[in-house]
Formats: structure tokens, C-alpha cells, sequence
């Protein structure tokens, strides 16, 4: 269970990354030394790309890498800035539940259409899952970091 | 009411320190919701369109490959050039954290990228050679900003997939600008050092010395001629020549330097997805927030207004230049520019501003917000990297500042600057 909750995420997104190099490096090695070129490595590699952004989203929390402007908040003294971490996951929570809830609807209906992708007849239903799976992870690192968060408010309140 | 909305909440959530990809697309989804223009699974929907696009996909091939060959042994052999070729003159160390930054951002497409490469290696080095540590860091985080001036640039591959025009175009159009902002830092490095008498004189090499160094440190030296040469010589797309990048920079950094092995290899993979991943759902939610604009006609309505009240085209600029700057202070760079190209280019285009130009106008002025307290993210990385305190690196920044606010006004009344070399090339 530590290992799956320390390198879920990172064991895929290494895989996904490597895949989408190897992807695209031989649609250029074929092009070029063998004269022929695939067409489906492009589309595929662009999939990966998508799904790769969404693991990663979850993968970004638990890293505490997400793109944020704290010039205000770090004035704060420490104690509210925790709360207001809480008070931002718990945000962010609630974008996760709506694209989660959305994402939902919309992919069952591209499955039930049998919509597919041009070259390689993917369903393009596992496409759209990929926002839906990466922020459902999201979601549990972020209840994971608001208990964090309040077992540190906690711990900080003890003698 | 729903621009209220949309900017209201985004602002709030931003002082809030919640992550701008959130407050973008939070913020859209409230708009969405109270206009009831389109159907609720419009920003699902968004989150995987916007990023489905093969242009986009030069994102993690350029960090991937910038990774590599940072830690693969390439930056070292490119200051080893830097110092044989100018560490004799008076000065000439600055001189290098320049020039290395420049070709560094040849490599690599980020300025905090570069400025965190070439300051690990640098700042101790200039240190050593007398150099104020304030100066020098000033100095390698500006220099560090030219990483998204001069191509690849991920801001440029951003701004062509937002304006919708080609990637390999608005590349070429950054090299003269990019030249320009780096011999002007050059200019005044130069000028410092000579008046406060620093950087100390070592030996001339031999040439066969020279020779040697410039020998070991071929395959640093190729990187670009092998990106641009291949982009330019139609032999690849901006993608395709990224791929080849890190094709590259494996190659080398495994076999032929031998400075990477395979538990650095899965570090730097997995360090590149995240990175990717935190910039691509900004530009995903931004993608949406841009579009939720749209819907609402706030361009069309903004640019009408603008031009009412501002009929002088120079002022216009001016003002856009401005408020780009502002912007580009407080906003994360590329969110910066997905939500202001569909406001602010229909303004610069009615004002007969060509696109691309438009485009690197936006890129130097992002770049200098990198290096404008209180929020220049490259002087943080440089504060860090220095261990110095943030408002020593950032007083000493000021400067620099002013001398790329001095390229900027030229690069902004000049299109040449930007347009020539397409020109030549076309004619």
C-alpha cells in the first residue's frame, strides 16, 4: 500500500512519457531510414500526452508542484496560512467534483455514440476518461493532504 | 455580470494562492454556469480538446530534452567553451553567464530552466573571480530570461497555438530580438565590470588547448544546429525536431559523455511529466477561460472601447507594452499568454501590428516580467540557486531591467527587428 501511495502515479507517468518519445522518435526513424512513414504513432502519442497531463494533475498535488502566486498569503502567519491551504484544496476538491460529475455524463455518452478515433478506431470514450480518472486521483491526494494539514494544525496545538 | 464573475472569482482565488489552473477553470465554470450560453459539459469536454494538439506536444519533448541535457553533462563543456574563448579579457566571465545563457536557452525553452543550469555552475565560478554575488545573479537571471526569447521557446509553441499561426515562423522571428537583448546585457556586463576593475585575467590558452575544449564539448555545441537547422531546412516540425532532442540528449548524455544512468534517467522522466503536466492543464483551463471570453463578445467589446479612447497607434503600443508588463509580473508566463492573446490581439492587429510581431512583442515582455520584483520568478530561482537574500538578487536586477526596457521599445517600434529574417528568408 506505501508503494502504490508513494509511486502510483510516477510509475505511470515515466511510462507514459517514454512512450510518447518512443512514439513519435520512430514515426521520424521510419520516415527517413526506412522511407515509410506510420500513421497512427501521431495520434496514439497525443493520447498518451493527454493522459499523461491528467495523472500528472494528481501526481502535481502530492508533490506540491501545482503553478500558484503565494506572494499575499505568505504574509500571512502560519497558522491561518494552514487553514487556508484547507480552504484551498478543498477548492480545488470542488473543481475535481465537477469535471469529475460532468466528465462522467459526457464520456458515457461518446461510448454510448461509439465515437471513434480517426486512424487507429479507438473508442474516443477512453480519451475523455482521462480527466475523469486523473482527478478522481486528485481528489484522493488532496483529502490526503488536507488530513495532513490538520494533523499538523493538531500537532501544533498540543503542548 | 458574467465577466464580473469570471474576473472576480479568478482574482479571488488567485490571492487565495489556489492553483492558477484551478481558479482559471473554476472560475469559467461559474461564468458558464450564470450566462447559460453553453451546455455544462463544456469545460470536460475543454479540458481534453485544448491539449489534444499535436503543436502542443514540442511542451514536454523541449522540457524532456532541456533535462537531459542539463544533467547530462552538455551545460559544463558549453562554459568550458565560454571561458577558453573570453576568460583572458577583463570582464569576460560576465561576458560568458551571457553568452551560456543564450546558448543555453538555445537548448532548452525555459527561462527558469536556464537560469537554475547555468547559475548552479556559474554564480560559484564568478564568485571566485571577484564578481559582487548580487551583480552576477542579477545578471544570470536576466540573461536567463532570453531562455523563452531566443527558440525553442514553450511560451512561443503556446502563443502560435493560441494566435493560430505556425510555430516555426514566430521561432525565426525570435533570433534577432533574442541577439539583440543578449548583446545589450553583454553591453552593460561588459561596462560594469571594466569600470569596478573585476574578473580576474587568467592566461591565454594555447590553441591546441582551445582546440581541445571546443573538441570535447561538439555535441553541446550541435544541439542547436540540429533543432533549428532541422526546423528551418523543413526537415522536421517544431515537434518532430524536439523528439529528435531528446533522442539526442540521451544518446549523449548515456553513451557519449556518460553522465546519465538509468536511475537519473527515470528521475528526469519523471521530474518532465510532472513539469508538463502542472503547465498543461494551465494551458487547458486557460484554453477554456480564453474561450469563455469569446462567448461573451469581451474582446470585440474591449478592443472597440480601446480604440475609441486611444486613437494614436504609437501611444496604443506603448500602453499595450504596459499593461503586458504589469501582467507579466504578477501572472504565471504562459497563462499570461493564452488569456491575453484573444483579448489583446484583435486590439494590435486593427492596429496594423502583424501577429507574429504581436507574438514576440508579449514573449520579451513576459520575459522581462520574469525579472520584475516582486514576483520574478527567475529572480526567486536565482536567490536560491545563490543563496542570497530576494531583495538583494532583485535590486541588483534593476539594471538590467532598464536595458531590456530599452530592447523592448526597440523591438516594439521596429518590427524589422522580428520580421526581417522571415522576410529574407521568404524573398
Amino acid at each position: 500500500m506505501k508503494f502504490v501511495d508513494n509511486y502510483f502515479e510516477e510509475l505511470l507517468l515515466v511510462g507514459l512519457i517514454s512512450a510518447m518519445s518512443v512514439l513519435i522518435i520512430a514515426q521520424i526513424f521510419m520516415r527517413f531510414v526506412i522511407g515509410s512513414s506510420i500513421t497512427w504513432s501521431e495520434e496514439l502519442a497525443r493520447y498518451l500526452f493527454i493522459w499523461m497531463t491528467w495523472i500528472g494533475t494528481s501526481y502535481g498535488v502530492k508533490k506540491h508542484a501545482h503553478i500558484r502566486v503565494n506572494a499575499v498569503t505568505q504574509m500571512f502567519p502560519p497558522r491561518l496560512g494552514r487553514y487556508i491551504n484547507i480552504l484551498t484544496y478543498l477548492i480545488f476538491l470542488l473543481f475535481c467534483g465537477l469535471v469529475i460529475k460532468e466528465g462522467i455524463a459526457m464520456t458515457e455518452k461518446i461510448f454510448r455514440f461509439n465515437q471513434q478515433s480517426a486512424s487507429l478506431r479507438i473508442p474516443m470514450g477512453y480519451v475523455y476518461l482521462a480527466p475523469v480518472v486523473g482527478l478522481a486521483l486528485t481528489a484522493l491526494r488532496l483529502l490526503q493532504a488536507i488530513h495532513q494539514e490538520i494533523r499538523v494544525i493538531r500537532g501544533s496545538r498540543a503542548p | 455580470m458574467t465577466s464580473l464573475i469570471l474576473f472576480g472569482l479568478f482574482g479571488l482565488f488567485l490571492l487565495l494562492s489556489v492553483p492558477i489552473a484551478i481558479a482559471l477553470g473554476l472560475a469559467s465554470s461559474a461564468a458558464l454556469l450564470v450566462s447559460g450560453k453553453v451546455s455544462s459539459s463544456y469545460v470536460a469536454q475543454g479540458l481534453v480538446t485544448s491539449i489534444d494538439s499535436f503543436p502542443l506536444m514540442a511542451v514536454p519533448f523541449f522540457i524532456l530534452a532541456g533535462n537531459l541535457m542539463s544533467q547530462g553533462g552538455l551545460s559544463e563543456r558549453l562554459l568550458a567553451v565560454g571561458n577558453i574563448l573570453f576568460g583572458r579579457f577583463n570582464g569576460g566571465m560576465a561576458v560568458i553567464a551571457v553568452v551560456t545563457c543564450m546558448f543555453f536557452g538555445a537548448i532548452s525553452g525555459s527561462g527558469p530552466a536556464t537560469v537554475a543550469a547555468v547559475g548552479a555552475i556559474l554564480l560559484p565560478a564568478m564568485g571566485r573571480s571577484g564578481y559582487r554575488p548580487a551583480f552576477s545573479s542579477g545578471l544570470i537571471a536576466s540573461a536567463g530570461s532570453l531562455g523563452i526569447v531566443i527558440p525553442p521557446s514553450i511560451p512561443m509553441v503556446i502563443y502560435a497555438s493560441s494566435a493560430n499561426i505556425s510555430v516555426t515562423a514566430l521561432f525565426l522571428a525570435g533570433i534577432v530580438p533574442g541577439l539583440l537583448i543578449g548583446l545589450f546585457l553583454i553591453g552593460y556586463a561588459w561596462f560594469v565590470s571594466r569600470r569596478e576593475g573585476v574578473g580576474q585575467k587568467e592566461s591565454a590558452p594555447t590553441v591546441a588547448e582551445a582546440l581541445a575544449t571546443i573538441w570535447d564539448a561538439k555535441w553541446a555545441l550541435l544541439v542547436p544546429v540540429i533543432i533549428l537547422g532541422g526546423i528551418y531546412g523543413g526537415v522536421f516540425t517544431p515537434t518532430e525536431a524536439a523528439a529528435v532532442a531528446v533522442f539526442y540528449g540521451l544518446i549523449v548524455g548515456l553513451f557519449l559523455y556518460r553522465e546519465l544512468d538509468l536511475k537519473s534517467l527515470y528521475q528526469i522522466l519523471a521530474d518532465s511529466a510532472l513539469v508538463t503536466a502542472t503547465i498543461m492543464i494551465i494551458v487547458g483551463a486557460a484554453t477554456i477561460f480564453g474561450r469563455v471570453l469569446t462567448i461573451e463578445r469581451i474582446p470585440n467589446q474591449l478592443t472597440e472601447w480601446v480604440l475609441q479612447i486611444i486613437g494614436n497607434p504609437l501611444l496604443l503600443l506603448l500602453l499595450l507594452n504596459i499593461l503586458l508588463l504589469l501582467i507579466g509580473t504578477f501572472m504565471e508566463t504562459l497563462a499570461a499568454i493564452i488569456i491575453l492573446t484573444p483579448i489583446l490581439l484583435p486590439i494590435a492587429t486593427s492596429l496594423g501590428v502583424d501577429p507574429i510581431h504581436f507574438g514576440i512583442i508579449m514573449i520579451v515582455n513576459l520575459a522581462i516580467g520574469m525579472i520584475t520584483p516582486p514576483v520574478g520568478v527567475n529572480l526567486f530561482v536565482a536567490s536560491r540557486v545563490a543563496s542570497l537574500s530576494l531583495e538583494k538578487v532583485m535590486r541588483s536586477a534593476v539594471p538590467f531591467l532598464l536595458v531590456m526596457l530599452t530592447a523592448l521599445l526597440l523591438i516594439t517600434y521596429l518590427p524589422v527587428i522580428s520580421l526581417g529574417l522571415g522576410g529574407l528568408i521568404d524573398g
